[in-house]
């Protein structure tokens, strides 16, 4: 086999090619490091690449092949993790020069779980500084690029996540989402991105930013890849406060194609009036192929949605600076320009705003709630406007901000609210950047998300096109 | 109705943080920020102030807070 050709080979495409000896996890995580040096140094999207790790563990999962103890398709799959995933005895910089030393002395639970489920990790990839922006322009180590155009940004803040994954360079990898820090990556580049349940994937060993809002889930080039990886991270955890002890599903099981008698809410306010017209064109006719393939659509309200940004305001900024209190007294000077300003900012909300920020995103629940008594899933852009270039300034089209840092509209209100969303990938703008179909579930519902992303998937060819940095 | 939500519209607007205000909360917090970022960053913390401020106008009567979010407790 042509080593080349993995490089865009779904997770059960090489699980197979595995199993069937045709080739080993040796070669492929070969393959993955040699095309690391070659196309990294263009892409900056990791950190760390962890080439001995990588080898000692391709080494395992190819003894375990070759004894036939494999636990799983997921065994010898060199994925990533976003670096503010610790990862024991590695260094986890958070990609802040206040972190640029920090070596985890234990390491997250999704890192457990992933490595017990068989993957082998390639290494650490590039974020927005400590996963406080939507860019991943801002990093100690230097911006992150978009693989389908080098200028713009691959969005964040999981964004070296998005486009090692986005060009071949893993098969998966961790991300975070405490505003929509999975979704518009994976938007923006192309690929597929999940922010499962708050609860359903621990938070333990994962740097937060803001407590009651950040999720750990995983970013692919395919639907059930993500389911996989999914699976594989999800549990109870009594290290998190926050986990769930709902058993978790087999997700790739939910993933049958099928559509008839889903139920598909299009809401009424808000994510169409703000976003872009072909961002809009584009989701619209996402929505047809799901009605072409047996779904019901029907238009429903969400009245408070509009205050998602004002909640997004009073919690992120309040809870972040509260994170990084220590530092921002000790190592003040070592954050960015950027970050001192947010959390700056976040130094100015009063406990009042704070709460009642809590008590709209009350409403909120309320109204994604009542919406899901009529509906499955919802639909709608994952974000308002394709990826702006690295360098492009503050811009408001249709009276929204359209500040690189303020790429959050749509998917902040599944972080406020809790419920899973996936960003999938459904169309091109006329700029030949990725457009995102986000859709929302309801709670602990992945299976339902996944499905009817799925079904989608099968149905359009949008997963299958490369970026031009992923042809070898 | 309708004249509430004005108002809150209006002390939205109003809620402006003067220089020397956020240098004070800055100070509070331990910062020691620089005159340019003092100058740069007052007028960024208005404007979060002010989108904030929007939550005024609604009514949140027999409305209590979220702090963990609700749907843990289905289990």
């Amino acid at each position: 086999m042509n080593t080349k050709e993995i490089f865009s080979f779904s997770v059960r495409q090489l699980s197979k090619a595995f199993i069937q000896k045709e080739i080993s996890p040796v070669e492929v995580v070969q393959a993955l490091l040699e095309r690391a040096i070659e196309v990294n140094p263009r892409l900056n999207a990791f950190i760390t690449v962890t080439q001995e790790e990588a080898m000692r563990a391709a080494k395992e999962a190819e003894a375990k092949f070759l004894s036939g103890t494999v636990s799983g398709p997921l065994q010898g799959v060199p994925i990533a993790h976003k670096d503010i995933v610790y990862t024991r005895g590695i260094r986890t910089t958070a990609a802040s020069k206040v972190y640029k030393d920090f070596i985890p002395s234990y390491e997250a639970t999704v890192v457990t779980r992933l490595k017990e489920a068989g993957t082998v990790l390639i290494g650490k990839t590039n974020l927005h500084e400590i996963a406080f922006g939507p860019t991943s322009a801002v990093s100690h180590y230097g911006p992150v690029r978009n693989p389908w155009n080098l200028e713009h940004i691959p969005g964040g803040s999981s964004g070296g996540s998005a486009a090692a994954v986005a060009v071949g360079l893993g098969f998966g990898a961790t991300g975070t989402d405490t505003g929509g820090s999975i979704r518009i990556p994976a938007a923006a580049c192309g690929i597929v991105g999940i922010k499962p349940t708050y609860g359903r994937v621990s938070r333990y060993g994962v740097m937060p930013l803001a407590w009651s809002l950040d999720h750990i889930g995983p970013i692919t080039r395919n639907v059930e890849d993500a389911a996989l990886l999914l699976e594989a991270m999800a549990g109870y955890d009594p290290h998190d406060p926050s986990s769930s002890q709902l058993p978790v599903p087999n997700y790739a099981r939910a993933l049958t194609g099928d559509l008839k008698g889903v139920r598909v809410g299009i809401p009424k306010e808000y994510f169409f009036e703000l976003a872009e017209e072909e961002v809009a064109r584009a989701v619209q006719e996402a929505v047809r192929v799901l009605e072409n393939a047996g779904a019901r659509c029907e238009e429903i309200s969400l009245p408070h949605v509009k205050y998602a940004p004002a909640i997004r305001g009073a919690l992120i900024f309040s809870e972040a600076a509260a994170v990084h209190e220590k530092a921002m007294k000790t190592r003040w000077n070592d954050f960015s320009a950027d970050i001192q300003a947010k959390l700056s900012l976040g130094t100015t909300i009063r406990a009042q705003e704070y709460i009642q920020a809590q008590r709209v995103r009350r409403l909120l629940e309320r109204d994604f709630l009542n919406a899901f008594r009529r509906v499955d899933v919802l639909a709608t852009p994952t974000l308002p406007i394709v990826a702006p270039k690295i360098t492009e300034g503050p811009a408001e089209v249709k009276g929204i901000d359209r500040d690189p840092n303020t790429l959050i509209p749509f998917t902040f209100p599944y972080n406020a609210t809790g419920l899973p969303a996936i960003s999938i990938p459904c169309g091109f703008s006329s700029s030949g950047l990725p457009i995102g179909l986000q859709i929302g579930g309801k709670p602990f519902d992945e299976e339902t998300v996944l499905k009817v992303a799925h079904a989608y998937e099968q149905r359009t060819p949008w997963h299958t096109q490369k970026a031009p940095l992923s042809i070898p | 109705m309708e004249q509430g939500v004005a108002n809150s519209r209006a002390s939205a607007e109003k809620k402006t943080l003067t220089r020397e205000a956020f240098k004070q909360l800055t100070q509070l917090a331990g910062l020691a920020l620089r005159d340019q970022d003092l100058e740069a960053l007052a007028p960024r913390a208005s404007q979060l102030l002010q989108s904030i401020a929007l939550l005024e106008e609604l009514d949140l009567e027999d409305v209590e807070p979220i702090f963990l979010v609700d749907i843990l407790k289905g289990e």
